[in-house]
Parts: C-alpha cells; sequence; structure tokens
C-alpha cells in the first residue's frame, strides 16, 4: 500500500532536482533561440532624427531628413549614425566623438567620407581624372556632386548628361563613355529583370543573385575610372559573365515550363475523369 | 449496359493512368538525388602559402581564399560575401577580410566583424598533409 | 485472380456482408443531389492536404535559420517536390472553399435540426479547426507573407478585454512572432490540429452513417414531418444505394475538385504565392501590405471598421457562438423546407452577402 505512495514521491523528487541543471539549459536556450537576430527588436526612430525632425530645427534641417527618407539608403536601413558616427539610441552621446560622430564632411573629405563604405569605387575614383583633379586642386566632381548627399538613388545612366558633365568640359568626352558604358549596362538591367521574374515564379535564384550582383558592382566601379578604353576592353569579360548567367536563366525558364505542362497533363486527366465519371453516375439514375 | 461497360473500362483506365502519374513523382520524391558531381579535391603546395599570407583559387566554381594563419593553421572560406555575394579580399595588416562593395568585414574564422552582412562565410573542409594542403 | 483474392479476404473479414451492408443497402434519399456529395468531397481534400503534407515534412526543418531554405530546397532541388508543396498550398485554400460550400448547402437544406445538431456542432468546430489548421500553417515557410500575416493575426486576440494579451502571448509563445512561435506552429499544424480534426471527422461521418443522409424537405414534401422522439433510420420510398448510385456521383465531384484544382495550378499557379512569399521573413522589413489570408479577411476588415475594438471582437465571438451552436437557436417547431422560411433563407442570404463584402472589401483596403 505504502509503496503506491513512495514511488511517486521518488519520481517527483527526482524530476525536481534536476531542476538546476536545467537552468543552464534554460540560459543556452534563450540564448540561442530567442535572442537570434530573428527575435525583432523593438523598434526605436533614432535620437538623430527625432531631434532633425523637431520644431527646435529650421526647414534645411527637416528637408534633410526628408531627402533621406526617400533615398536608397533608407530604403536598405542605412541611417544618420552609419554615415556620420554618433550613437543613434542616446541623445546624450548622439554627437559625441566618443562614438564616432564625424559631423558633415568638408569638400576635401566628401570622397573618403563616401569611402568609409563604398572601399572599391572609392579607389577607382582616386586613379580617375576625376579625382585626381578634385584632390589636387579643390575643384572637379566628388561623389555628391552626380550622386546627391542625402537623397541618393539608385545610380543609372542619366547621371551621364549634358548639363551635369559639361559644367567642366565638352560633353563629347561623356557621351563616349555613355556609349562605351551602354552594352553592358543593358544587358545588366536585362538580367535583373529576368531574375526578379524568376524570383518570383519560386525559383531559387540566390547563387544567380549573387554572381550577378558582383559583376555589376565591378562594372560600376569600373566605370568611375572615366576610363574609355578600360571599359571597352573589359566590357567583353563581363558580357561573358552575364551570359553564363543567362544560359542558367533560360534552363529555370525550361524546368518552369516543363512544370507548366505537367500540370496541364494532370488538368486533362482530370477532365476525362470528371466526364466519365459524370456520365457513369448519369447512367445510374433512376428516372 | 454496353455504354456503362465502357464508361467503367475508361474509368480504369483513366484512374489507372491518373495513379501512376502521382506514383511516379512521388517515388522520385522520395529518394533525394545526389547533387550535382563536385570537383575533384584541388591539391595546394604548402610552401606557395606563406604565414600570414593568403591564396585565392576557385573550387566547384565558387572562388576561395586559402589562409596560413599565424597560429591558427590553415582555414579555406568561400570569398562571396554573405551580404550581396562581392568578393572579399584578405588584408594581411589587420588580420582580416574586407568587402570591397560596402565595407563588410569578417575575422579569419569567417565570423561577422562589422558591416551589413549577418551570416558568416562558407567554411570549406580542408586536410593538411605533410607539404601539401588538399581542399574539398 | 481477382476473385480469388477478394474471396481469401472474405473469409477472413465477410467481406462481401461489409460491402452489402456498408454500400449497397445504405441507401441515399432521392433528394441527394450533388450538392449533397460536398462533405464526401472535403474528407477527400483533408486526405489530399494530410498525404502531400507527410510528404514535405520528410524534408521541412521547422527552425527559423532552416524553413524557408528546406522549402526552396523542396520547391526546386527534391524531384517532383514542386508538384507536391503547390498542391498542398493551392488545395489548402480550396478545401477552404469547399467547407465553405459545404456549410452553405446544409444550412440551407435546414439538416441540422433534430436530431443532427451534434453533426452541425462537430461540423462548425471542425470549420474553425481547419481554420486554424490554414492559418498556423502558413508560417511554415517562413517567408515575409507568412510572418507578417502571423504577426497581424496573432494580435487580434489581443482585442479582448482581459485575457486578450494572455492568448496573444500563448499564441506566438513570447510578444514578437520568433523561432518559438515557429516551433509552436508547426506542432499545432502538424499534430494538435489535425489529432482534434480527425477525432471530429470520425464523430461526424460515424453520425452520418447511422443517422442516413437527411432528405431534401424540398424534393421530399412528405418527410417534412416533426422529427421523432426515439431513434429511427428514415426510411425512403424512392431511395437509391449509395454504391453505385450515390458514389459515381461522389465520383463525379471529387473529380471535378481535382480538375478545379489543376486549373488553378496550371493557369495560376502563383494565386497563392504573392511576391513577398519568395522572400526569406526579416523581421526588421514589413512589407507594404500586410493583409491575413483571404479565409480570414472578412473577420479582419470588421474588426478594422468597427471603431470600438471590444465591440468588434464581441460580434465576432458572438457570430461564432451563434453558428456552432445555431441548431440549438433556430425553433424546433418550423420545418425544414427552407422556402416556407423566408426570414431564415433571407438571413443566410444576407450573412453570406456581407461575408463576401466584407471579404472584397479587405482585399481592396
Amino acid at each position: 500500500m505504502m509503496r503506491y505512495f513512495i514511488i511517486p514521491l521518488v519520481v517527483l523528487i527526482g524530476i525536481v532536482s534536476t531542476g538546476p541543471s536545467q537552468a543552464s539549459y534554460r540560459e543556452t536556450f534563450e540564448k540561442e533561440f530567442m535572442l537570434s537576430p530573428w527575435h525583432i527588436a523593438a523598434g526605436e526612430i533614432s535620437a538623430c532624427i527625432q531631434c532633425h525632425t523637431s520644431d527646435n530645427m529650421g526647414p534645411e534641417m527637416h528637408e534633410i531628413t526628408q531627402q533621406w527618407k526617400e533615398s536608397f539608403h533608407a530604403k536598405h536601413n542605412v541611417s544618420c549614425h552609419d554615415c556620420h558616427g554618433g550613437a543613434p539610441e542616446d541623445a546624450s552621446m548622439s554627437m559625441m566623438h566618443q562614438r564616432g560622430f564625424k559631423g558633415s564632411p568638408k569638400d576635401l573629405d566628401i570622397p573618403e567620407f563616401c569611402g568609409t563604405c563604398h572601399i572599391a569605387i572609392l579607389n577607382s575614383y582616386l586613379k580617375s581624372g576625376h579625382g585626381k583633379t578634385f584632390i589636387e586642386t579643390g575643384e572637379g566632381p566628388n561623389c555628391v556632386t552626380c550622386h546627391g548627399s542625402h537623397n541618393i538613388q539608385r545610380a543609372s545612366m542619366d547621371i551621364i548628361n549634358e548639363q551635369l558633365c559639361s559644367q567642366c568640359h565638352t560633353y563629347d568626352r561623356a557621351q563616349e563613355m555613355k556609349q562605351a558604358l551602354f552594352m553592358v549596362e543593358s544587358k545588366l538591367s536585362n538580367v535583373e529583370e529576368t531574375l526578379d521574374r524568376l524570383k518570383l515564379s519560386g525559383i531559387n535564384v540566390d547563387n544567380q543573385e549573387k554572381f550577378f550582383y558582383r559583376n555589376h558592382a565591378g562594372f560600376r566601379a569600373l566605370s568611375h575610372s572615366i576610363n574609355v578604353d578600360a571599359v571597352r576592353i573589359k566590357s567583353g569579360d563581363y558580357i561573358k559573365k552575364l551570359e553564363i548567367i543567362e544560359s542558367e536563366i533560360n534552363e529555370s525558364f525550361n524546368q518552369l515550363k516543363f512544370r507548366k505542362n505537367f500540370y496541364a497533363y494532370l488538368l486533362l486527366l482530370f477532365i476525362g475523369l470528371s466526364i466519365v465519371a459524370f456520365l457513369l453516375s448519369k447512367s445510374y439514375e433512376q428516372k | 449496359m454496353e455504354r456503362r461497360q465502357l464508361l467503367k473500362t475508361s474509368l480504369a483506365f483513366l484512374g489507372t493512368t491518373t495513379l501512376i502519374s502521382f506514383v511516379y513523382p512521388a517515388s522520385k520524391f522520395l529518394v533525394r538525388p545526389k547533387s550535382s558531381v563536385p570537383d575533384a579535391p584541388l591539391t595546394i603546395n604548402k610552401n606557395e602559402i606563406p604565414t600570414g599570407t593568403a591564396k585565392e583559387i576557385v573550387f566547384n566554381e565558387t572562388p576561395l581564399v586559402v589562409i596560413n594563419r599565424r597560429g591558427s593553421g590553415f582555414i579555406a572560406l568561400s570569398r562571396v560575401c554573405t551580404h550581396l555575394g562581392c568578393l572579399v579580399g584578405y588584408d594581411k595588416f589587420n588580420n582580416k577580410l574586407v568587402c570591397p562593395c560596402h565595407a563588410g568585414e569578417f575575422d579569419l574564422e569567417g565570423r561577422v566583424l562589422s558591416g551589413p552582412a549577418t551570416k558568416p562565410l562558407l567554411r570549406y573542409p580542408l586536410k593538411v598533409a605533410a607539404d601539401q594542403i588538399t581542399i574539398g | 485472380m481477382w476473385g480469388k483474392i477478394i474471396h481469401w479476404i472474405e473469409v477472413r473479414i465477410g467481406l462481401e456482408e461489409l460491402v452489402n451492408k456498408h454500400l449497397r443497402e445504405f441507401h441515399t434519399p432521392k433528394g441527394a443531389t450533388f450538392w449533397s456529395t460536398f462533405g464526401f468531397v472535403v474528407l477527400i481534400a483533408f486526405i489530399v492536404q494530410v498525404i502531400t503534407g507527410i510528404m514535405l515534412l520528410l524534408y521541412y526543418i521547422p527552425h527559423p535559420e532552416y524553413a524557408f531554405k528546406s522549402v526552396q530546397t523542396i520547391t526546386n532541388e527534391i524531384p517532383y517536390g514542386w508538384l507536391f508543396r503547390s498542391i498542398h498550398n493551392v488545395g489548402g485554400n480550396i478545401l477552404m472553399a469547399a467547407i465553405i460550400i459545404h456549410l452553405v448547402h446544409v444550412f440551407l437544406r435546414v439538416s441540422y435540426k433534430k436530431p443532427r445538431e451534434i453533426t452541425w456542432v462537430t461540423g462548425v468546430l471542425m470549420f474553425f479547426l481547419v481554420q486554424f489548421t490554414l492559418i498556423s500553417g502558413h508560417l511554415l515557410p517562413w517567408h515575409q507573407t507568412g510572418f507578417w500575416q502571423t504577426t497581424v493575426t496573432s494580435s487580434v486576440p489581443a482585442f479582448i478585454p482581459v485575457i486578450g494579451e494572455g492568448i496573444s502571448s500563448y499564441l506566438r509563445g513570447g510578444e514578437f512572432v520568433t523561432g518559438v512561435t515557429l516551433s509552436r506552429y508547426f506542432s499545432f499544424h502538424v499534430v494538435i490540429l489535425p489529432v482534434f480534426i480527425v477525432a471530429l471527422i470520425f464523430l461526424h461521418v460515424l453520425l452520418i452513417r447511422r443517422q442516413g443522409l437527411s432528405t431534401s424537405a424540398i424534393v421530399e414534401p412528405d418527410t417534412d414531418t416533426a422529427p421523432s422522439d426515439e431513434f429511427r433510420r428514415e426510411v425512403h420510398l424512392e431511395s437509391q444505394p449509395c454504391f453505385p448510385n450515390f458514389a459515381t456521383k461522389r465520383l463525379f465531384i471529387v473529380m471535378s475538385y481535382c480538375t478545379v484544382l489543376f486549373f488553378i495550378m496550371t493557369f495560376f499557379p502563383n494565386l497563392f504565392l504573392p511576391a513577398e512569399a519568395n522572400i526569406q521573413a526579416d523581421p526588421m522589413a514589413t512589407p507594404e501590405l500586410i493583409r491575413p489570408a483571404w479565409y480570414f479577411l472578412a473577420p479582419y476588415q470588421l474588426l478594422k471598421i468597427i471603431p470600438n475594438d471590444i465591440l468588434g471582437i464581441s460580434l465576432i465571438t458572438i457570430f461564432c457562438v451563434v453558428l456552432l451552436f445555431w441548431p440549438f437557436f433556430d425553433p424546433t417547431d418550423t420545418g425544414r423546407n427552407i422556402h416556407k422560411r423566408p426570414l431564415l433563407l433571407s438571413l443566410a442570404l444576407i450573412v453570406l452577402v456581407l461575408w463576401a463584402i466584407l471579404t472584397i472589401w479587405g482585399m481592396y483596403s
């Protein structure tokens, strides 16, 4: 009789005594499972934006934040502190040197400022006619001249236009460059559009996207060298690489076609079965 | 009655065809095919990579970097940055791998140090023999 | 050869008697039209979901790091994985449509009256459980659509006063949708809900087989008498054997269901896979438009337009409770011919039209 009492008690004590060892498991679980990147961080508006959109600031400040909000940077979570430094979560440290605050760069410092992230582009620019002129004389285009400072959009061929480029020299040199870039640029946009379409159809295009991106980025860096000959020579290489992606894309489209055909084949089978079943059921109907 | 028999036969025929059209894909589904044949293992001589330096190679159509780390031995990492796919470069002065596109930085284990990437670099298996390194 | 196999089975389980009793002698009333087969269609659709679900289960990984990738692997690398994933995806949605058609048909036939109240209650319970199964299943691929839809739908119970936040927290396993939510929804979708649904199916079908299919009071007005006070299988004068008469009707409608399924898959393969369904869930990036799935749009839209949250959620709760226990709300002394009950018919039509309007409104708002 007593054993019905003792056994559950022993089991209970056994479970409870494993409690302390479970605590460490809980810690590991919390750390690896609940606090990983895919746990939502409570969203906060950065201290920078809070101040620079408040009524204490003049309209130029409001305009800056408005321009940034419409930019490519804003869409990809590149915020004030990513370029200007400072602490975005703490207003008292938001403009402190200790937290890496850089302030607005002086004109001559602009290339290095943008080049903190865009390393390859900076290297290409510094070797170019534009870069050398700017560093030596302080005149000539820097990043902001063509791309703007806060309302930065995705770069396109339209940046090379008569209005912008003929400020310092004749447009024909810029036009030559634009023509040299044209072939690869149009292929790049074709491939990109097709990759997007494939992605929407459920095909896994991760590898192709990465391959495409690094070629795209490489070509962008090359175009900053303002060296028409170099662009012409390398264009062939880039086109070949893009053609590799294109052949993989074609394979994927063929796979999609196969799927659609298979579905259609099964659809026809079922239509046939429905008709036969209908006629059969009608034949059993009592008059 | 003949009509009914004809209908029954067509039902049986179509039904069997449909059944096979599902059983065949299902059976292929259950057996995962071997992924495409990988490259034969690549061998490099140890003396091609002195300590503190790295060598860029291509394996399985992927650009890799083989680093001879001071104190930690050899490691083979994919050069494809986990952010958007640009190829990282070895910075021997600062002992890290840097991506030229958005300044993403990785340590010599492939872990993210700073920048927009969130996942570590892919690591490839590496065997070190007497004076040769084999990847894959 | 075939005869030998049949005989072998017959000696062991008395196959012939079973077939005769349950298939041939089980009669369906004269008014059992093609519409009456929809219950069977729902059963078949559910079984299709279970089978394709099990196949997907072989390769799916329920961890946030790997879930999306595993579904992409199934769709692109596993041979014919795309076929089974597509069937499961589209099939789930049209299963819902079939359930709604079945529900409306039973309602308009007034088949829920005594002695079939429990059949109705189990049916509506299954309707709710299948909705939850669909909602939980939508999170599993861990894409942007599913992730953010889950964030929205798991916040709906929070409108309930006092216990609402607790319910939402319990659903999600925390304050936000995380890997814990994924594990939880995975267990709901694969085990917990199907077990209850299967039990209810068993009860539902058992009752139908015991009581027989209901007559149509329009086709056989003589049967529209007051229900008796003791268990009685109705005797229909002009009934047909279930097999093969009613069975072939069932076969036809099931084949039509499959036709619809494959029609959607051939011509609109991405109907239930919007653009964001191809992007891995990103807790930091909210897509511009987050909407629950179509079957949840009506209650969601209702909550949006009613300014008072508590009123909104109470209305929905009351509606669900009334729907669940409707046989007990309907007066017992009225007949089963809906044409003789214009109020009930109008009520049904109004509810249907309102549901349709709210759904379409929800789609475009």
